[in-house]
Protein backbone atom coordinates (compact mmCIF):
# COMPACT_ATOMS: atom_id res chain seq x y z
CA UNK A 1 0.00 0.00 0.00
CA UNK A 2 1.80 3.37 -1.18
CA UNK A 3 1.12 6.49 1.36
CA UNK A 4 -1.82 7.88 -1.34
CA UNK A 5 -3.69 5.20 -0.93
CA UNK A 6 -3.26 4.71 2.84
CA UNK A 7 -4.56 8.71 2.94
CA UNK A 8 -7.64 7.49 1.05
CA UNK A 9 -8.42 4.30 3.44
CA UNK A 10 -7.91 6.92 6.07
CA UNK A 11 -10.13 9.76 4.84
CA UNK A 12 -12.72 7.63 3.70
CA UNK A 13 -13.03 5.82 7.12
CA UNK A 14 -13.81 9.16 8.71
CA UNK A 15 -15.84 10.56 6.30
CA UNK A 16 -17.83 7.36 6.53
CA UNK A 17 -17.98 7.87 10.48
CA UNK A 18 -19.04 11.27 9.80
CA UNK A 19 -21.90 10.11 7.26
CA UNK A 20 -23.59 6.96 9.20
CA UNK A 21 -23.15 8.75 12.65
CA UNK A 22 -24.60 11.72 11.50
CA UNK A 23 -26.98 10.25 9.93
CA UNK A 24 -27.80 8.35 13.20
CA UNK A 25 -27.86 11.54 15.35
CA UNK A 26 -30.38 13.32 12.69
CA UNK A 27 -32.69 10.27 13.02
CA UNK A 28 -31.77 9.69 16.95
CA UNK A 29 -32.05 13.11 18.83
CA UNK A 30 -34.63 14.90 19.86
CA UNK A 31 -33.57 18.33 19.36
CA UNK A 32 -34.65 19.36 16.11
CA UNK A 33 -32.22 22.30 15.48
CA UNK A 34 -29.20 19.50 16.28
CA UNK A 35 -30.77 17.27 13.41
CA UNK A 36 -30.94 20.11 11.18
CA UNK A 37 -27.16 21.17 11.99
CA UNK A 38 -26.04 17.37 12.05
CA UNK A 39 -27.93 16.96 8.28
CA UNK A 40 -25.65 19.51 7.01
CA UNK A 41 -22.68 17.67 8.29
CA UNK A 42 -23.91 14.65 6.36
CA UNK A 43 -24.18 16.39 3.33
CA UNK A 44 -20.36 17.93 3.79
CA UNK A 45 -19.17 14.00 4.49
CA UNK A 46 -21.05 12.77 1.74
CA UNK A 47 -19.05 15.14 -0.62
CA UNK A 48 -16.29 14.40 0.61
CA UNK A 49 -16.75 10.79 -0.18
CA UNK A 50 -18.19 12.29 -4.42
CA UNK A 51 -14.66 13.97 -4.05
CA UNK A 52 -13.48 10.34 -3.58
CA UNK A 53 -15.24 8.81 -6.08
CA UNK A 54 -13.58 11.64 -8.37
CA UNK A 55 -16.76 13.56 -8.74
CA UNK A 56 -15.44 16.92 -7.85
CA UNK A 57 -18.25 18.63 -9.77
CA UNK A 58 -21.15 16.91 -7.83
CA UNK A 59 -19.20 17.34 -4.66
CA UNK A 60 -19.64 20.93 -5.11
CA UNK A 61 -22.83 20.92 -6.02
CA UNK A 62 -23.70 18.58 -3.16
CA UNK A 63 -21.90 21.75 -0.83
CA UNK A 64 -23.74 24.41 -2.80
CA UNK A 65 -27.14 23.04 -2.69
CA UNK A 66 -27.71 20.95 0.09
CA UNK A 67 -25.72 22.74 2.39
CA UNK A 68 -26.22 26.39 1.24
CA UNK A 69 -29.79 26.03 0.44
CA UNK A 70 -31.71 22.78 1.48
CA UNK A 71 -30.22 22.80 4.70
CA UNK A 72 -30.99 26.69 5.60
CA UNK A 73 -34.38 26.25 4.31
CA UNK A 74 -34.36 22.69 6.73
CA UNK A 75 -33.39 25.62 9.53
CA UNK A 76 -36.05 28.07 8.68
CA UNK A 77 -38.86 25.40 8.21
CA UNK A 78 -37.73 24.76 11.78
CA UNK A 79 -37.66 28.37 13.15
CA UNK A 80 -41.26 28.66 11.37
CA UNK A 81 -42.70 26.08 13.13
CA UNK A 82 -42.11 27.50 16.86
CA UNK A 83 -43.76 24.60 18.39
CA UNK A 84 -41.79 22.70 21.19
CA UNK A 85 -43.09 19.48 19.65
CA UNK A 86 -43.07 17.04 22.62
CA UNK A 87 -41.13 14.85 22.28
CA UNK A 88 -42.94 11.58 23.88
CA UNK A 89 -41.81 9.40 21.86
CA UNK A 90 -39.16 7.09 24.20
CA UNK A 91 -36.44 5.84 21.74
CA UNK A 92 -37.26 2.24 22.72
CA UNK A 93 -40.37 1.66 22.13
CA UNK A 94 -42.11 -2.02 20.40
CA UNK A 95 -42.59 0.16 16.80
CA UNK A 96 -39.40 1.63 16.75
CA UNK A 97 -37.89 -2.47 17.84
CA UNK A 98 -39.60 -3.72 14.81
CA UNK A 99 -38.86 -0.72 12.43
CA UNK A 100 -35.48 -0.82 13.52
CA UNK A 101 -35.12 -5.13 12.92
CA UNK A 102 -36.68 -4.20 9.31
CA UNK A 103 -34.43 -1.73 8.40
CA UNK A 104 -31.07 -4.24 9.82
CA UNK A 105 -32.21 -7.07 7.74
CA UNK A 106 -33.00 -4.46 4.33
CA UNK A 107 -29.37 -3.40 5.13
CA UNK A 108 -28.23 -7.33 5.78
CA UNK A 109 -30.07 -8.07 2.44
CA UNK A 110 -28.34 -5.46 0.21
CA UNK A 111 -25.02 -6.29 1.73
CA UNK A 112 -25.91 -10.18 0.72
CA UNK A 113 -26.36 -8.40 -2.86
CA UNK A 114 -23.77 -6.24 -3.25
CA UNK A 115 -21.27 -9.22 -2.22
CA UNK A 116 -23.05 -11.70 -4.57
CA UNK A 117 -23.08 -9.13 -7.86
CA UNK A 118 -19.57 -9.71 -10.21
CA UNK A 119 -18.94 -6.52 -10.93
CA UNK A 120 -16.85 -5.28 -13.79
CA UNK A 121 -14.92 -2.70 -12.48
CA UNK A 122 -13.26 -0.69 -14.89
CA UNK A 123 -9.71 1.62 -14.64
CA UNK A 124 -11.12 5.16 -14.09
CA UNK A 125 -9.93 7.84 -16.87
CA UNK A 126 -8.55 11.32 -16.16
CA UNK A 127 -10.79 13.94 -17.17
CA UNK A 128 -12.29 17.45 -16.90
CA UNK A 129 -15.62 16.57 -15.12
CA UNK A 130 -16.62 19.93 -15.46
CA UNK A 131 -16.87 20.55 -19.30
CA UNK A 132 -17.29 16.63 -20.09
CA UNK A 133 -20.55 17.43 -17.96
CA UNK A 134 -21.13 20.49 -19.64
CA UNK A 135 -20.58 18.51 -23.08
CA UNK A 136 -23.51 15.65 -21.94
CA UNK A 137 -26.12 18.60 -21.05
CA UNK A 138 -26.25 19.69 -24.28
CA UNK A 139 -25.90 16.48 -26.39
CA UNK A 140 -27.33 12.94 -24.02
CA UNK A 141 -29.75 15.13 -20.95
CA UNK A 142 -30.49 17.76 -23.49
CA UNK A 143 -34.22 16.73 -22.93
CA UNK A 144 -33.69 16.44 -18.69
CA UNK A 145 -32.15 19.67 -18.75
CA UNK A 146 -35.08 21.90 -20.07
CA UNK A 147 -37.34 19.80 -17.92
CA UNK A 148 -35.11 20.44 -14.74
CA UNK A 149 -35.92 24.14 -15.44
CA UNK A 150 -39.74 23.58 -15.85
CA UNK A 151 -39.61 21.28 -12.58
CA UNK A 152 -37.92 24.59 -10.67
CA UNK A 153 -40.30 26.63 -11.87
CA UNK A 154 -43.47 24.29 -11.00
CA UNK A 155 -41.65 23.48 -7.35
CA UNK A 156 -41.11 27.84 -6.81
CA UNK A 157 -44.64 28.34 -7.87
CA UNK A 158 -46.00 25.39 -5.91
CA UNK A 159 -44.05 26.56 -2.42
CA UNK A 160 -45.07 30.21 -2.67
CA UNK A 161 -48.81 29.06 -3.45
CA UNK A 162 -48.52 26.15 0.02
CA UNK A 163 -46.70 29.09 1.93
CA UNK A 164 -48.93 32.03 1.50
CA UNK A 165 -52.72 31.73 3.09
CA UNK A 166 -54.92 29.82 0.88
CA UNK A 167 -57.66 32.77 0.26
CA UNK A 168 -57.94 36.33 0.53
CA UNK A 169 -59.64 38.10 3.17
CA UNK A 170 -61.82 41.14 2.11
CA UNK A 171 -59.44 44.13 2.69
CA UNK A 172 -60.86 46.43 6.04
CA UNK A 173 -59.55 49.77 6.98
CA UNK A 174 -56.53 49.58 8.58
CA UNK A 175 -55.57 45.76 7.12
CA UNK A 176 -52.48 45.08 5.78
CA UNK A 177 -52.03 44.35 2.09
CA UNK A 178 -53.80 41.08 1.22
CA UNK A 179 -51.10 40.34 -1.33
CA UNK A 180 -48.68 40.19 1.28
CA UNK A 181 -47.54 37.24 2.75
CA UNK A 182 -49.74 37.04 5.94
CA UNK A 183 -48.53 34.73 8.70
CA UNK A 184 -50.23 33.00 12.41
CA UNK A 185 -50.49 36.02 14.33
CA UNK A 186 -47.87 35.90 17.03
CA UNK A 187 -48.05 34.56 20.65
CA UNK A 188 -47.36 36.58 23.46
CA UNK A 189 -44.12 36.26 24.76
CA UNK A 190 -43.78 36.10 28.30
CA UNK A 191 -41.81 39.03 29.23
CA UNK A 192 -40.68 38.63 32.81
CA UNK A 193 -36.90 38.44 32.93
CA UNK A 194 -35.93 34.76 32.87
CA UNK A 195 -32.19 35.62 33.13
CA UNK A 196 -31.65 35.18 37.03
CA UNK A 197 -32.81 31.64 37.84
CA UNK B 1 -8.09 4.84 -8.12
CA UNK B 2 -7.97 8.18 -7.25
CA UNK B 3 -7.05 10.27 -10.50
CA UNK B 4 -7.93 14.03 -9.79
CA UNK B 5 -5.08 16.23 -9.03
CA UNK B 6 -4.54 18.86 -6.43
CA UNK B 7 -6.48 17.32 -3.93
CA UNK B 8 -3.52 17.08 -1.55
CA UNK B 9 -3.42 20.62 -0.76
CA UNK B 10 -7.06 20.41 -0.10
CA UNK B 11 -6.48 17.79 2.28
CA UNK B 12 -3.36 19.60 4.23
CA UNK B 13 -5.35 22.60 3.95
CA UNK B 14 -8.39 20.75 5.54
CA UNK B 15 -6.47 19.61 8.63
CA UNK B 16 -5.33 22.85 9.47
CA UNK B 17 -8.37 24.29 9.35
CA UNK B 18 -9.38 21.81 11.80
CA UNK B 19 -6.87 22.91 13.88
CA UNK B 20 -7.76 26.27 14.26
CA UNK B 21 -10.80 26.08 16.40
CA UNK B 22 -8.89 22.79 18.71
CA UNK B 23 -6.26 25.42 19.53
CA UNK B 24 -8.14 28.46 20.14
CA UNK B 25 -10.61 26.41 22.32
CA UNK B 26 -7.70 24.35 23.84
CA UNK B 27 -5.64 27.55 24.67
CA UNK B 28 -8.40 30.09 25.69
CA UNK B 29 -9.71 27.11 28.49
CA UNK B 30 -5.91 26.94 29.51
CA UNK B 31 -5.81 30.69 30.01
CA UNK B 32 -9.58 31.62 30.89
CA UNK B 33 -10.21 32.13 35.17
CA UNK B 34 -11.80 28.64 36.48
CA UNK B 35 -15.21 30.72 38.33
CA UNK B 36 -18.81 29.65 37.12
CA UNK B 37 -20.89 32.79 38.52
CA UNK B 38 -24.67 32.81 38.25
CA UNK B 39 -24.44 34.75 35.39
CA UNK B 40 -22.64 32.29 33.62
CA UNK B 41 -25.09 30.28 32.05
CA UNK B 42 -27.33 33.44 30.81
CA UNK B 43 -27.94 34.23 27.23
CA UNK B 44 -26.33 37.60 26.28
CA UNK B 45 -28.41 40.11 24.80
CA UNK B 46 -26.42 43.27 24.56
CA UNK B 47 -26.18 43.45 27.81
CA UNK B 48 -29.50 43.92 28.72
CA UNK B 49 -31.52 41.30 30.75
CA UNK B 50 -32.61 38.60 28.64
CA UNK B 51 -36.68 38.67 28.41
CA UNK B 52 -38.82 36.25 26.91
CA UNK B 53 -38.27 32.50 25.31
CA UNK B 54 -35.39 32.16 23.16
CA UNK B 55 -38.13 30.24 20.55
CA UNK B 56 -40.19 33.04 18.59
CA UNK B 57 -41.97 32.33 15.66
CA UNK B 58 -40.07 33.91 12.78
CA UNK B 59 -41.48 35.70 10.29
CA UNK B 60 -42.70 33.38 7.44
CA UNK B 61 -40.73 36.21 4.22
CA UNK B 62 -37.57 34.42 5.75
CA UNK B 63 -38.83 30.61 4.28
CA UNK B 64 -39.57 32.96 0.79
CA UNK B 65 -36.39 34.09 0.24
CA UNK B 66 -34.96 30.81 1.31
CA UNK B 67 -37.20 29.85 -1.22
CA UNK B 68 -36.28 31.37 -4.06
CA UNK B 69 -32.77 31.06 -3.20
CA UNK B 70 -33.27 27.08 -3.33
CA UNK B 71 -34.56 27.76 -6.92
CA UNK B 72 -31.70 30.09 -8.25
CA UNK B 73 -28.84 28.19 -6.76
CA UNK B 74 -29.92 25.06 -8.37
CA UNK B 75 -29.68 26.98 -11.70
CA UNK B 76 -26.73 28.06 -11.16
CA UNK B 77 -25.40 24.65 -10.92
CA UNK B 78 -26.96 23.76 -14.17
CA UNK B 79 -25.25 26.65 -15.72
CA UNK B 80 -21.26 26.15 -14.34
CA UNK B 81 -20.86 23.39 -16.36
CA UNK B 82 -22.65 25.00 -19.81
CA UNK B 83 -20.14 28.35 -18.93
CA UNK B 84 -17.32 25.77 -18.51
CA UNK B 85 -17.85 24.07 -21.57
CA UNK B 86 -19.38 27.08 -23.65
CA UNK B 87 -16.19 27.04 -26.80
CA UNK B 88 -16.77 23.62 -27.60
CA UNK B 89 -20.72 24.05 -27.52
CA UNK B 90 -22.20 25.11 -30.80
CA UNK B 91 -24.96 27.95 -31.05
CA UNK B 92 -28.06 25.58 -30.56
CA UNK B 93 -26.18 25.13 -26.99
CA UNK B 94 -26.74 28.64 -26.18
CA UNK B 95 -30.03 29.05 -27.87
CA UNK B 96 -30.76 25.84 -25.45
CA UNK B 97 -29.65 27.41 -22.42
CA UNK B 98 -31.62 30.89 -22.64
CA UNK B 99 -34.33 28.82 -23.11
CA UNK B 100 -33.37 27.47 -20.31
CA UNK B 101 -32.98 30.90 -18.24
CA UNK B 102 -36.16 32.11 -19.60
CA UNK B 103 -38.00 29.36 -17.83
CA UNK B 104 -36.70 30.34 -14.66
CA UNK B 105 -37.11 34.73 -15.61
CA UNK B 106 -41.00 33.00 -15.69
CA UNK B 107 -40.25 31.89 -11.74
CA UNK B 108 -38.66 34.95 -10.85
CA UNK B 109 -41.33 36.77 -12.42
CA UNK B 110 -44.07 35.08 -10.70
CA UNK B 111 -41.96 35.43 -7.46
CA UNK B 112 -42.05 39.11 -8.08
CA UNK B 113 -45.81 39.62 -8.60
CA UNK B 114 -46.92 37.31 -5.78
CA UNK B 115 -44.22 39.63 -3.26
CA UNK B 116 -42.00 36.75 -2.46
CA UNK B 117 -39.59 39.28 -3.10
CA UNK B 118 -40.44 42.19 -1.20
CA UNK B 119 -40.15 42.72 2.50
CA UNK B 120 -43.26 45.36 3.83
CA UNK C 1 -7.89 2.13 -1.64
CA UNK C 2 -11.83 1.47 -0.35
CA UNK C 3 -13.62 -1.02 -3.42
CA UNK C 4 -16.27 -0.74 -4.85
CA UNK C 5 -18.16 -3.00 -2.27
CA UNK C 6 -16.85 -0.30 0.87
CA UNK C 7 -18.79 2.36 -0.88
CA UNK C 8 -22.06 0.19 -1.69
CA UNK C 9 -22.17 -0.46 1.66
CA UNK C 10 -21.84 3.21 3.14
CA UNK C 11 -24.76 3.80 0.96
CA UNK C 12 -26.80 0.64 1.59
CA UNK C 13 -26.06 1.62 5.57
CA UNK C 14 -27.40 5.58 5.13
CA UNK C 15 -30.27 4.51 3.50
CA UNK C 16 -31.67 2.37 6.19
CA UNK C 17 -30.94 4.80 8.64
CA UNK C 18 -32.73 6.90 6.27
CA UNK C 19 -35.84 4.38 5.91
CA UNK C 20 -35.96 4.18 9.95
CA UNK C 21 -35.93 7.60 10.58
CA UNK C 22 -38.92 7.77 7.94
CA UNK C 23 -40.51 5.12 9.32
CA UNK C 24 -40.16 6.22 12.88
CA UNK C 25 -40.35 10.20 13.51
CA UNK C 26 -43.30 11.82 14.52
CA UNK C 27 -42.26 15.43 13.50
CA UNK C 28 -42.70 15.96 10.04
CA UNK C 29 -39.73 18.06 9.56
CA UNK C 30 -37.97 15.09 10.65
CA UNK C 31 -39.50 13.12 7.84
CA UNK C 32 -38.10 15.60 5.49
CA UNK C 33 -34.81 15.35 6.75
CA UNK C 34 -34.77 11.47 6.48
CA UNK C 35 -36.16 11.80 2.89
CA UNK C 36 -32.74 13.80 2.38
CA UNK C 37 -31.11 10.96 3.79
CA UNK C 38 -32.71 8.40 1.11
CA UNK C 39 -31.68 10.61 -1.66
CA UNK C 40 -28.15 11.46 -0.31
CA UNK C 41 -27.45 7.39 -0.01
CA UNK C 42 -29.04 6.75 -3.69
CA UNK C 43 -26.67 9.63 -4.77
CA UNK C 44 -23.61 7.79 -3.07
CA UNK C 45 -24.25 4.64 -4.85
CA UNK C 46 -25.22 6.46 -8.23
CA UNK C 47 -21.54 8.20 -8.03
CA UNK C 48 -19.83 4.83 -7.10
CA UNK C 49 -21.33 3.16 -9.94
CA UNK C 50 -20.38 5.66 -12.22
CA UNK C 51 -16.50 5.73 -11.27
CA UNK C 52 -16.11 2.16 -11.00
CA UNK C 53 -18.28 0.84 -14.11
CA UNK C 54 -19.18 3.77 -15.92
CA UNK C 55 -15.53 6.17 -16.05
CA UNK C 56 -15.35 6.77 -19.62
CA UNK C 57 -19.11 8.67 -19.92
CA UNK C 58 -19.83 9.40 -16.24
CA UNK C 59 -23.22 9.16 -16.43
CA UNK C 60 -23.62 8.41 -12.90
CA UNK C 61 -22.57 12.19 -11.89
CA UNK C 62 -25.18 13.85 -14.28
CA UNK C 63 -27.90 11.65 -12.51
CA UNK C 64 -26.70 12.58 -9.34
CA UNK C 65 -26.58 16.36 -10.25
CA UNK C 66 -30.66 15.77 -11.07
CA UNK C 67 -31.49 13.64 -7.86
CA UNK C 68 -30.34 16.66 -6.14
CA UNK C 69 -32.00 19.02 -8.35
CA UNK C 70 -35.36 16.85 -7.46
CA UNK C 71 -34.45 16.60 -4.11
CA UNK C 72 -34.25 20.62 -3.76
CA UNK C 73 -37.37 21.15 -5.20
CA UNK C 74 -38.69 18.56 -3.42
CA UNK C 75 -37.60 20.53 -0.19
CA UNK C 76 -39.07 23.30 -0.88
CA UNK C 77 -42.66 22.48 -2.01
CA UNK C 78 -42.57 19.96 1.17
CA UNK C 79 -41.59 22.42 3.36
CA UNK C 80 -44.23 24.40 2.30
CA UNK C 81 -46.68 21.75 2.77
CA UNK C 82 -45.73 21.45 6.60
CA UNK C 83 -45.65 25.27 7.36
CA UNK C 84 -49.90 25.27 5.41
CA UNK C 85 -50.00 22.68 7.62
CA UNK C 86 -48.68 23.64 10.64
CA UNK C 87 -50.89 27.08 9.68
CA UNK C 88 -54.10 24.85 9.31
CA UNK C 89 -53.52 22.08 12.24
CA UNK C 90 -51.18 24.03 14.99
CA UNK C 91 -49.01 20.88 14.80
CA UNK C 92 -46.37 19.19 12.82
CA UNK C 93 -46.72 15.50 14.68
CA UNK C 94 -47.77 13.51 11.80
CA UNK C 95 -49.92 10.87 14.13
CA UNK C 96 -52.40 14.22 13.67
CA UNK C 97 -52.49 14.48 9.80
CA UNK C 98 -55.55 12.00 9.90
CA UNK C 99 -57.81 13.95 7.49
CA UNK C 100 -58.34 11.82 5.15
CA UNK C 101 -57.68 8.75 7.53
CA UNK C 102 -60.92 6.06 7.03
Amino acid sequence: MTFSEGVQLVSFIILTAIVLGGAAGVVLLRSMVHSAFLLGLVFIGAAGLYVLLNADFVAAAQILIYVGAVNVLILFAIMLVNKRIPTDRPVFSPRNAVTGLVCAGLFALLAVCIFQVPWQIQEPVAMNTVIEIGKRFFSEFLLPFEVASVLLLLAMVGAIILAQREYIPDRAEGEPEPLALPERPRDEVDTTPTGRR
Amino acid sequence: MFVLSGYDALLIFLMLSALVPVLALTISSLLRPKGSGAFRTTTYESGVDPRGDSWIQFNIRYYMFALVFVVFDVETVFLYPWAAAFNQLGLLAFIEALIFIAILVVALVYAWRKGALEWT
Amino acid sequence: MPSLNAFLLVGAALFCIGFYGLVTSRNAVRVLMSIELLLNAVNINLIAFSNFLDPNNIRGQLFAIFVITVAAAEAAVGLAIVLAIYRNRDTIDMENFNLLKW
